[in-house]
């Protein structure tokens, strides 16, 4: 009965592990196909758009060497599950005259897996 | 009958290259005219060369020229000139244009004043607004124009971006660059002959105001639908006149135009089909009520690009039909036929290597049918073919000098040969006048800052 139990928690885990990192590769496929073009994500290099390196947890505008909209320097928000999810869906939506101009992210479950994988960028 | 000159001047254009070479190694990436000063990101970012547009500066344009912005600062406001040597096969006597030489001749040829940006962010208002002095003819005009207030949505769950334009040219409003309000090519000389034959859509310029909505939705994060309809009349006389856009055509009521285009994006290419079309009806000229000459236009487009951290690859097509109804002209005797057809097809390539070394090259037909009172000329043919080669330097597309960090230049040699002009390639005007004779090399500068 223990080890049966065992067993059954342990595959619970391991499905739980498995679609979490099926969210971060499907995350990152879609962060390849919409945002590499202006981020990347190594430390210090900026392009079109700031370094995305720690960006999750860290505070809006904060990016050394970019030159960031007055509108995100006055927002005061903090990047996490949340705040990321209501930009991506609608950026010029939820802060007027950013100058990020892409037109949103719609599906909420892709909105998600780009937020997970946000999450896996160290600084 | 025109005179030949001597060959083509290649060291003198070739000096003008180099002129560039003792201006100041650039800097990093520095506010820069208007748009570049409010966002903070070089011209790169948003331009092939100039004024090609990339995927980053269509989405500025869409979303109203407000990124980055809030309200208008002296950022906003910027300067544009072009300065250009032009030398044709065979020399005007009189000169090129009235005032100038008969062949190799300077041109400061067009000086504008821009607002770029910003107007209320929060709200999604802001413009496109030029101002120009044209050297060539001595005057003042306002020049393209475009306000517009977008605003962010969704349409079937889909990211929708719609909004509202005013502006003064049917097309200025387009995202690629394939109509004639942004196409190739983008300063041709101001002191050459050029084919005598155009068509409505490019003959309305600033001669008009109007007003549209367009909106652009996603429909996957990587295709979009973009579809605009804007309305224009033509400009009361007194005030056209004033604006210097004075003795254009004359439209009776309303001009509707209409644009749909779709754009797929994979990687760093993307490609756009579309079509537009203009409908307008035309008191002949010195005319102000009575019967109307009628116009449609309608064409058909598509653009494709790759673009990479070194390099930038364009290919654009643009077809444009326009059939044409003499009701009013053909009992006056200005024209042959009751009705007539023209239609002006464009190609062209363009690389950019390192941000600083492009090449293109088009190839423009006109063509149609005869119509010997209209055309004036000895088949009575518009028929005209052209081939464009143009070479680039762009020394500050990353950045501009220290002592101006704002500049950005681009130096070009543009050579325009005729295979076909007016109508023929040999005696086009009966007088023995060849195609040839309106060869053109055009070399110069084209500063913004």
């Amino acid at each position: 009965m223990k080890s049966t139990l065992l067993i059954a928690v342990a595959a619970g885990a391991f499905c739980i592990a498995s679609a979490q990192a099926a969210n971060v590769a499907h995350g990152k496929a879609l962060f390849q196909a919409q945002c590499a073009a202006c981020h990347s994500v190594s430390p210090g290099q900026n392009g079109i758009g700031p370094s995305l390196a720690g960006v999750y947890g860290a505070k809006a505008a904060a990016t050394p060497g970019f030159q960031f909209s007055p509108a995100l320097k006055k927002s005061g928000i903090v990047w996490n599950a949340s705040t990321l999810d209501k930009f991506l869906a609608n950026p010029q939506a939820d802060v007027p005259g950013t100058k990020m101009p892409y037109m949103g992210m719609a599906n909420a479950t892709d909105r998600a897996d780009v937020v997970a994988y946000l999450q896996t960028l160290g600084k | 009958m025109k005179t030949r000159s001597h060959p083509y001047s290649w060291r003198l254009a070739a000096a003008g290259m180099v002129a560039a070479a003792w201006l100041a190694a650039p800097r990093a990436a520095y506010a820069i005219p208007a748009f570049a000063a409010q966002t903070g990101e070089p011209c790169s970012a948003c331009h092939i060369g100039f004024p090609q547009l990339t995927p980053y500066g269509r989405d500025f344009k869409l979303e109203g020229y407000i990124a980055g912005g809030t309200f208008p600062t002296w950022k906003n406001f910027a300067v544009m000139s072009q300065i250009g040597w032009t030398q044709q096969h065979d020399k005007v006597p009189g000169g090129l244009q009235p005032g100038f030489k008969s062949n190799d001749a300077w041109a400061a040829q067009q000086t504008s004043l821009f607002y770029g940006g910003a107007l209320d962010s929060a709200i999604g208002l802001g413009a496109f607004v030029q101002v120009t002095y044209d050297g060539v003819a001595r005057q003042w005009s306002w020049d393209n124009t475009d306000i517009r207030l977008a605003r962010p949505g969704s349409l079937f769950g889909h990211p929708l971006f719609w909004g509202i334009t005013l502006n003064n040219n049917p097309a200025v409003t387009d995202l690629w660059n394939t109509p004639p309000s942004w196409g190739y090519p983008y300063i041709p000389s101001g002191l050459a002959n050029a084919p005598a034959a155009s068509q409505q859509i490019a003959s309305l310029a600033q001669t008009v105001y109007g007003a549209g909505v367009y909106g652009a939705l996603n429909v996957t994060p990587s295709d979009m639908i973009y579809a605009e309809a804007d309305l224009y009349k033509s400009l009361p006389q007194r005030m056209g006149y004033a604006l210097g856009a004075g003795g254009g055509p004359k439209i009776d009521g309303v001009a509707p135009y209409l644009r749909l285009a779709f754009q797929h994006q994979w990687g760093n290419s993307s490609i756009e089909v579309g079509s537009y079309a203009l409908m307008d009806r035309v008191y002949p000229t010195g005319v102000a009520s009575g019967p109307t000459d009628q116009f449609f236009d309608i064409a058909a487009d598509t653009q494709f690009q790759y673009i990479t951290h070194n390099q930038a690859f364009s290919v654009q097509a643009n077809i444009i039909h326009e059939s044409q109804d003499w009701a009013a002209s053909y009992p006056l005797g200005s024209v042959s036929n009751r009705a007539d057809s023209l239609n002006v097809a464009t190609i062209t390539l363009s690389e950019l290597l390192y941000q600083k070394f492009g090449i293109t090259e088009s190839f423009n037909t006109i063509y149609g049918n005869s119509d010997p009172v209209y055309y004036g000329n000895a088949n009575g043919k518009p028929n005209s073919n052209s081939w464009t080669t143009e070479l680039d330097y762009y020394p500050f597309n990353d950045g501009g000098p220290k002592w101006l960090p704002w500049l950005n230049a681009k130096f070009f040699v543009e050579d325009t040969v005729y295979p076909i002009f007016n109508g023929l390639a040999h005696n086009y005007d009966g007088q023995g006048t060849n195609a040839q004779a309106n060869d053109t090399l055009f070399a110069g500068v084209w500063l913004a800052f």
